[in-house]
């Protein structure tokens, strides 16, 4: 495993261990804010995840760039939803 | 297409981190200025990407950025949980 | 009479530590006597409510540093805010409760749930009533 893979999985565990914790609290609290955070950490991990596929798991096949620029919008887009709508 | 998704996320990056801000400009909770930064990183690793596209440099410079956002999300974290609750 | 007549140090001791009116009666109970030194058994019997919950909400407030609470068994309890603030809050929500007890009442029931807060205290690893380690 390369230094960049390594990199690109910390950052999809740590948008993980986030998804996670807020999971937890909405599952508390109800507070929707916490939801869609979460949501949008769990994009965050498959917008890393694609990036080390694209880039180095396929780096001579088909070209994910589309995706990961999608999944990385729905995944700042449920976020700024959530604190706009539900932030007070 | 692909420039206009990227720039849309930059844009949404931006506003995540100015709500950010203003959530520790009110609680004056650094953890959220931790998240602000964060998000703030993220939007500056879509415009170093863009810049540096036609440069070999970009595959470094501008991940070491997004892996910056990402410690400091793991910093905030780390930090709320050492502070002894008041 | 609106909650917002109560004053501004008073409304955040509310908001961050006051959970119930129970709460407030056994804060204001110690705040009373000054440094006399108490017991979930002794605030239960003054106060008749049940030495458990007298205990729970007394363990509450020594984690916000109002009460302070010694090891050992029976635990002993007494009045001793960090700062000079805060003592002045608790003074000022016992003037408060004194003259406008209906109003302190409803502000404690209609504390609105801190969205943003609750953003924040979900990444607390342990849960609320853990000690920190």
């Amino acid at each position: 495993m390369t230094m960049a893979d390594a990199v690109f999985l910390l950052c999809a565990l740590t948008s993980l261990a986030c998804a996670v914790l807020l999971l937890r609290g909405y599952a508390r609290n109800r507070v929707p804010l916490l939801l869609w955070s979460s949501l949008c950490f769990v994009g965050l991990a498959v917008n890393n995840v694609l990036l080390v596929v694209d880039l180095v798991v396929i780096p001579q096949g088909p070209d994910l760039t589309t995706f990961r620029h999608l999944s990385a919008l729905v995944s700042l887009g449920l976020l700024v939803f959530g604190l706009v709508w539900d932030s007070e | 297409m692909n420039d206009f998704l990227s720039g849309t996320v930059f844009a949404l990056c931006c506003i995540a981190g100015l709500f950010f801000l203003r959530f520790w400009r009110k609680t004056r909770d650094r953890f959220f200025a931790f998240f602000a930064a964060s998000f703030f990183l993220m939007a500056l690793h879509r415009v170093v990407v863009l810049a540096l596209r036609d440069s070999n440099e970009h595959l470094v410079a501008a991940y070491l950025i997004r892996l910056l956002a990402f410690v400091l999300i793991l910093v905030a974290i780390v930090d709320k949980n050492r502070v002894p609750k008041k | 009479m609106r909650s917002n007549d109560l004053p501004e140090d008073v409304r955040s001791l509310i908001t961050d530590h006051i959970e119930s009116v129970e709460q407030l009666e056994i804060l204001l109970l110690l705040h009373q006597h000054g440094s006399r030194v108490w017991t979930a058994e002794s605030v239960a019997r003054e106060l008749r409510i049940a030495p458990n919950s007298a205990g729970e909400r007394m363990d509450e407030l020594a984690r916000a540093s109002i009460l302070a609470r010694t090891q050992g068994s029976p635990a002993e309890y007494r009045y001793a805010p960090k700062s000079p603030s805060l003592d002045a809050a608790v003074a000022g929500l016992a003037k408060a409760y004194s003259e406008r007890r209906v109003t302190v009442i409803n502000f404690i029931f209609s504390k609105p749930v801190d969205k943003i807060r609750t953003f924040a205290d979900a990444f607390r690893l342990r849960r609320d009533d853990d000690d920190n380690g």
